[in-house]
Order: C-alpha cells, then structure tokens, then sequence
C-alpha cells in the first residue's frame, strides 16, 4: 500500500461491511441464534410436521419462514445493534471520524442483506432437499430477491428504533415489535386461519406485505395486490430513513 | 479494497451458484391447470381452487397447486369445475356414447343393451387416450320374464322359468359381461296393462345369486307394490321412482340403514304426463337429429299424476337419507342421450335436492354406489372427466350445460357437432323400382337387401329375387319365420341413402306406394328412424291378386333421417310367398 489513497465511500462502507460480518462470525453467540431459529421453525412446521392439506407446505413456508427469518437480523442488528453502541459511545465516535455517516448505516445494511441471503439460501436448500420444493429457475431468483433486498424497509425501522431507544432497552423492545407483528401478519400460522378482524388488521404491518410478496415469488395465491405492498414497503422505507435521519442529527447537536 | 471485492463478489456469485443448482420442476407441456376456479368435487363446493391434470389423472387439488414447467394454464375465474356427469339409467347403443359427451355425460350406466354393443363399447374405458365418446358400465341383458317388460326391443332376451335356474343364469350374464344385475319387477299395472314378469321366489333368488358373486342387483319397478318386493328381496336399488302411489313409510322403514340408492328417473316420468322437462333448446347446435326425434317422441299413454306422485316420493326418500343418483333412461321417449341429463338435475332440484345434492348425484353417488372406479370426484388420482362449466350452477343449474371446456380421461376434446355438414340427402318423390330391370334393381339408393331377425338373435330366413318377364317384372321374397325371437320377421329392406343405414329427408314424402300379392295375409312395412332402435310399424293386407297399396307416413315422428323401408312377415310363424313390384314415392301434400 504505498499509494495514499483518498478516503471513499464505496470503499469505507465494503470494508465495514467486511469487518462487521467477520466480527459476527467470531460472536456466534448473537449470530447463530438468529439463523437457526427460522431454520428450525421450517424444518419443525413445513418439513417434519407437514399438515399442509390444499398447498404444498414446505413452498408455502419457504415464503413465511423466510420473511421471518429475513427481518430478524435487520431489526436486531440496527435496533439492538445501534441502540447498543449509541449506548457505548461508538456511534459518537463514528460521529466524530472523518467517515461519512451513511458509511456507517451502508455497512450495516450490507451486514443485513449477507445475512438475509444466509437464511433464504438455507431454507431454500432445506426445502428443495427435503421438502421437495420446486420452482421455475426464475422464481428461485426472485424468491431470493424478494427475501433479501425486503429486508431493507426493516433496516430502516431498525435504524428508527436504535436512534430512539435507550440502550438496555432495545432487545425488549425490539422483541415486542418483532413477535407479535411476525404472528399478526401470518408469519406463523396462515392468515386465513385468523378472524375476519385480525386479517383486515394485517395489512397495516410490515411483514405482512413483505410475505405476500414472497408469496408472489413462490407461486401462491396472494391477498394484496404487489404494487400495494411494493408502495407500502418503499414509503415505510422512505419515512423510518428520514426519521432516523434527523435523529442523527439531533444526536449530534 | 480488494479483499471487500473479493468478498462481495464471492459472496454474490456463491448466491448465484445456489440459486442455479436449485431444483425446477419437471417440464410437461401436456400438463393443464385450471386456476382461479370455483370447485364442485363431487360432494362441496370449493372456493377459488387449482387444478393440476397430468396423465389424463387428476394429479393435484389445491389452492395452488405445484404446476410442471410449460403446463397450459385455464383462468377459470367466473366457471366451474365439476366432475363429468354420471347417467346412471341409459340403453345405450349407436351413437349413445358420442352423443351424451357433446353434453358432458363422461359415463353412462346401461340397464340394458345388446350384447354386440357392449362388447365393442365396453373395453375403451380401461383406457386414458383421448375419445369422444363416453365410458360404458352396463347390466348387459336384463333378467326378466318370458314377453315380459325388456323383451320387446328386437334383441333376443334369454329367461328362465325356476328360482333354482337363477345361479347360473346370474353366472352366465357375469361371463357375458354384465357389470351388475338388473331385474325388472313389471306387471304393467301402473300402465293399465298386464305383463308377465318375474314372481318373488326368482326376485330373490336372483338377488341372492348376485350378491354371491359381490355384484349389484338394481329393479325396474314402476308401482310401490314392486318396490317393497326389491326392497324385500335385498335389492341394492332401484333403477325408477314408482309412480302408481307415493312412498310409504313401511318401505322407508324397511330400507332402513342399508346401502340402498334410488334412480329416479324423472325425465322419463315426466314424459308420462307429456310434461316437457328439457332446459336443452332444440335449436342447441350439440343436439343431432336422432337426439330431436328421441326427444320429441311420445309415450302413447298419459298418466298425469305420475310426475307429482314421482316428485313426492323422491323429496321423502331423500329427508329419510337414502341416496338419490341421477339417471335419464334415454333413450326413451321424451328423452335423449346427454342433453336430458341437464333435465333430469333440474327435476331434482324439484323434489328438493339442493345443488351440490343434486350433482352429487350425478357425479360422486353413482361412482361411488355401482362402484365405477376413479370416477365422479375431482381428487388426486382420479381420472380427469372434467368440465369447465360457465358460471355458477348454485345461481342458475342451467350452468351445467354451459360447458366450455370439456376433458375426457385428461384431454381436452371439443367434440365436433352433429349435422355439421352431414345433412340427409333429400328424398325425392318418384319411382324406386318397377323390377323391369336385370336383377332386383332400384333406380336409386342403395338399393334392395335381405332382412331378418337374425340381426336381433332371431333365426328366420329369406331369399328373394327377380321374376317375371318382359314388362312384368317383380321380385319374389320367399320368407321363413321361426320362433326364436320375441318379434320374428323375414322379408326384404329398400336403403334410401348411398350406404345401407345412411339417413335421407324424406319431408318431402307423403306416402309410399307399391303393389303386392301371394300368401294372403297380414304383412309389415317397417320404417327405420336413424337413432331409433325400433321401427315405426305399419301393416298391409296381401291378397293372393295383385293390388295397389299406399301406406302413409304420417306416423313417423320424424322423417328428416329416414334410415330403410322393409317389407317384411311376421310376427306369425311360418312359411310364406309374396311379390312386390312398381315401388314409388309419393309427394306430401
């Protein structure tokens, strides 16, 4: 490295990313926990307890499960994530570094997105492996898509949360929006099976339009129409980015 | 930097790598699926389900299915999709087959018919290759008494006279072919006539003879009296609601909680009171001139109350649990193959059945009653008689007829229309033959043949040929009527069209004109209807002198698909001689 090189945002970000997910595999303690728990789900309700009757179980799950399974990483590594270390003073830190910002939040997404395509490409395997799952080549494509790049809305409101909630109290926090919204919006148990009430509740969350669109990707029936859900992840995007946005700020006056 | 591009374009690439080692679906482009579709499977109506047909099978049923790659995909948004139709009454032979699929009748089950026919007829519903004809179950010959009801058809009908014959009468039915037993219980009171039928002792030794040999026996019974002796016997059903009484609640009783079905037959019964019960309009394109003739034929006797009394009786044997299937008895007067089965769902919505009840019926019951195999449901495995259906028969079951795709053992077929250019030839007024020619000539048509009973089982004889001479030309038709056939003939048959049995319009004909002379006696002009198994009969006077006879055609119900004329003796028994010569055609008037 003899040559000195202007600082770039690309590069800060890749190397970021780079770093934290290596120092994610060196925590398993965080990392795994969050990984196996979609997996065991699937294998637990779409592979060995299969009750499906009308659909192929392990295709539908595929699209649940991995919306669960997908989220989880968004809110806990920016919820928990930044609230944790706004707590510990690195986010002053960073502040205070000549790295721009966005770096910060860029990497963390990247973190996001890698791990998301950790928990699709397993639960695809698992699927096509034992459940006997089969799609067209293109749905596998935009299944995968949809399971990844949908993550970003939750990074967006994971970043709100970790600007906004103290420290100690994030992992609760997050744990209480992340559960029972994972359950409202059908993640679990199908939304049919839900009162009327509850099933027209749905569309207000987030999962919910993220699952339909997997739904979409896999082949089933949906209930929204995708551009609903598409509108509804992007403006969720939109408005959590420039909440958290002037939280950083505020934070830095 | 290299190291994080390392990274990341290891990490996108080891993605992509996954994705393509993903496993698709195998390719099959004969594959079907039916989406969006509202599903009657043969007992409940599904909403919004898929449909997945491979193989001429059934092969997945599910809100969505797993569809092969390259399946032809049906939006079936606004129809439905039901099981073929199951008649479960017909006497099918010539077209009956072809003819009911144009109407969505994928199986009929025969309760009597020739045994030529079901020989030829029977065998294709082991197969799943694409037909346009419908699947064939049948009793083959009916068990009746000797010149009992089932034995004026033409056909020879073997009988037996002792309870203990019935073993292996019942045995050699089965090694002809017989899927089931149909017995007919008729003394013909219930038409103000006496017919000989079978006493009870045959009845249940019959019965018992069957069940030895895990087989149903359904009854023909027309009066309640007949019922309770079926139901006494054992019977598995009945192949007719009575229609002297209403249902008592004795023979409710005594069916109690048996495996017992009831075939109503009320588009037949409904002809009784010359009600018209037929939702098909006449100008439907599917319809081919038989059929028309079929249905628009009458019953000679009246009986108004039947239908009501029928009606009545079906409504308290259906409240009392006992299965109701769906059969026509086409092709009966008032009747036709196919298209009266959507006469027949209607009626019984009449007695209280409500949709799914009634193509239950017509569908699931029947299969699952006779047994037909994988037949009359909408399930995994089963075999893939379908039809698409515009609309939503618990609206309007006029639906049912609506059909816009039909598959028969997983094909689509569109079965071609009837009369789709093959109308008869007209018939035009004229001589025929004045046998001045070489030979037994006509100057057109197909011309003269031989007729006997022989093509119904009988073993009467004919020769004829040419005699006389020098403008005294005839032919001379020597005929031996035996005994063997229930309604003996001997003598000669004229072929209008260009082939024997090809149907020509004679609208254009009032009457047929010839002379006759030798042996004295009372002879037959028989008129051959196409898609009727029995001619229309008119009889003449011969006298040992020549004379000039003219026979009307007033009695043909319909002459637009007139097959043959025969000149025949008969039905006495015996040796005769008689001449015919200068055969005409007259012009109706």
């Amino acid at each position: 490295m003899s040559e000195i090189r202007m600082p770039s945002m690309t590069r800060i970000s890749l190397t970021d990313t780079r770093l934290e997910i290596l120092s994610l595999i060196r925590q398993p303690g965080y990392s795994l926990p969050s990984l196996l728990f979609p997996v065991m789900f699937y294998v637990f309700f779409g592979l060995v307890f299969n009750m499906g009757r009308g659909v192929h179980m392990p295709t539908y799950l595929l699209a649940s499960y991995g919306t669960f399974g997908v989220i989880a990483p968004a809110l806990f590594s920016f919820g928990v994530g930044v609230a944790v270390e706004r707590a510990q003073g690195w986010l002053r830190l960073r502040q205070a570094s000549p790295a721009p910002p966005l770096a910060y939040v860029i990497s963390k997404t990247g973190v996001s997105l890698a791990f998301a395509a950790a928990v699709a490409l397993l639960l695809m395997t698992l699927g096509a492996l034992f459940g006997d799952v089969r799609l067209e080549r293109l749905r596998w494509f935009w299944t995968f898509g949809v399971l990844v790049f949908g993550t970003i809305p939750f990074c967006a409101l994971g970043l709100w949360i970790g600007m906004n909630v103290k420290g100690n109290a994030a992992p609760a926090v997050v744990n209480l929006l992340y559960l029972p919204m994972s359950l409202l919006s059908g993640l679990w148990i199908p939304i049919q099976f839900f009162p009327e009430l509850m099933q027209k509740l749905a569309w207000a969350l987030p999962p919910f339009h993220l699952a339909q669109l997997a739904f979409g990707a896999v082949g089933m029936p949906v209930q929204a129409p995708a551009w609903v859900s598409v509108s509804y992840l992007s403006v969720m995007t939109l408005v959590f980015g420039v909440a958290s946005m002037r939280s950083f700020y505020r934070e830095d006056a | 930097m290299k190291k994080d591009l390392g990274w990341l374009g290891g990490g996108i690439l080891f993605c992509i790598a996954a994705l393509m080692l993903m496993p698709t679906p195998q390719s099959d482009p004969d594959a079907t699926v039916i989406e969006n579709v509202l599903l009657f499977d043969g007992t409940r109506f599904l909403e919004d389900r898929q449909v997945l047909i491979q193989g001429g099978l059934v092969t997945q049923v599910a809100g969505a299915v797993r569809a092969p790659a390259g399946a032809r995909r049906v939006d079936g948004s606004g129809k439905t999709l039901i099981p073929g139709l199951i008649d479960a009454h017909t006497h099918s032979w010539g077209d009956a087959l072809s003819d009911a699929l144009r109407f969505g009748v994928t199986t009929q089950i025969d309760m009597f018919t020739a045994l030529q026919y079901l020989d030829q007829a029977r065998p294709a519903r082991e197969s799943l290759e694409a037909t346009e004809r419908s699947d064939l179950f049948s009793a083959g010959t009916l068990v009746t008494a000797a010149g009992g009801h089932g034995t004026q058809f033409g056909i020879a009908i073997p009988t037996f006279e002792n309870a203990e014959e019935a073993d292996a009468f019942v045995e050699a039915r089965l090694a002809e072919g017989s899927d089931f037993i149909k017995l007919v219980i008729e003394d013909g009171s219930a038409y103000g006539r006496g017919l000989p039928t079978l006493d009870a002792a045959r009845v249940h030794a019959v019965i018992k003879a069957a069940h030895a040999r895990d087989v149903l026996a359904v009854v023909h019974v027309s009066t309640l009296a007949g019922a309770h002796l079926a139901v006494e016997a054992g019977a598995d059903g009945l192949v007719h609601i009575f229609h002297d009484k209403v249902v008592d609640d004795a023979l409710i009783k005594a069916i109690g909680d048996r495996d017992f079905f009831v075939i109503p037959t009320l588009a037949i019964i409904a002809g009784f009171g010359g009600t018209d019960a037929h939702p098909i309009s006449r100008d439907d394109e599917r319809l081919s001139p038989a059929q028309i003739a079929s249905l628009e034929r009458r019953f000679p006797m009246e009986n108004k109350g039947a239908l009501t009394r029928a009606l009545e009786s079906v409504r308290k044997l259906h409240e009392a649990g006992i299965p109701i299937l769906a059969g026509t008895d086409a092709p009966n007067p008032g009747t036709a193959y196919g298209a009266s089965m959507h006469a027949e769902l209607e009626l019984l919505t009449r007695a209280g059945l409500d949709t799914a009840e009634v193509l239950a019926a017509a569908t699931a019951l029947p299969a699952e009653h006779f047994p037909l195999g994988k037949r009359g449901r909408i399930a995994e495995g089963m075999r893939a008689d379908l039809l698409l259906i515009d609309g939503d028969p618990r609206k309007d079951l006029t639906a049912t007829a609506s059909i816009v795709e039909l598959y028969k053992n997983g094909h689509r077929i569109e079965p071609s229309n009837p009369g789709s250019g093959e109308a008869a030839t007209a018939l035009a007024a004229g001589s025929i033959s004045d046998f001045e020619q070489e030979g037994v000539e006509a100057s057109r048509g197909f011309g003269w043949q031989p007729t006997t009973d022989e093509i119904a089982g009988g073993t009467s004889t004919v020769a004829f040929e040419k005699a006389g001479e020098g403008g005294n030309g005839f032919v001379r038709i020597d005929a031996e009527v035996k005994a063997g056939f229930a309604f003996p003939w001997s003598g000669v048959i004229y072929f209008p069209g260009a082939a024997p049995m090809a149907p020509v319009d004679a609208s254009g004909i009032g009457a047929v004109r010839f002379r006759a002379r030798g042996d004295a006696g009372r002879y037959r002009l028989m008129f051959f209807i196409d898609g009727q198994m029995m001619p229309i009969t008119e009889t003449f006077d011969i006298e040992e002198t020549w004379r000039e006879i003219s026979i009307s055609l007033d009695a043909l119900s319909s002459r637009e698909r007139l097959t043959g004329m025969a000149w025949v003796a008969g039905p006495g028994v015996g040796e005769v001689r008689f001449d015919l010569d200068d055969v005409a055609l007259e012009p109706a008037r």
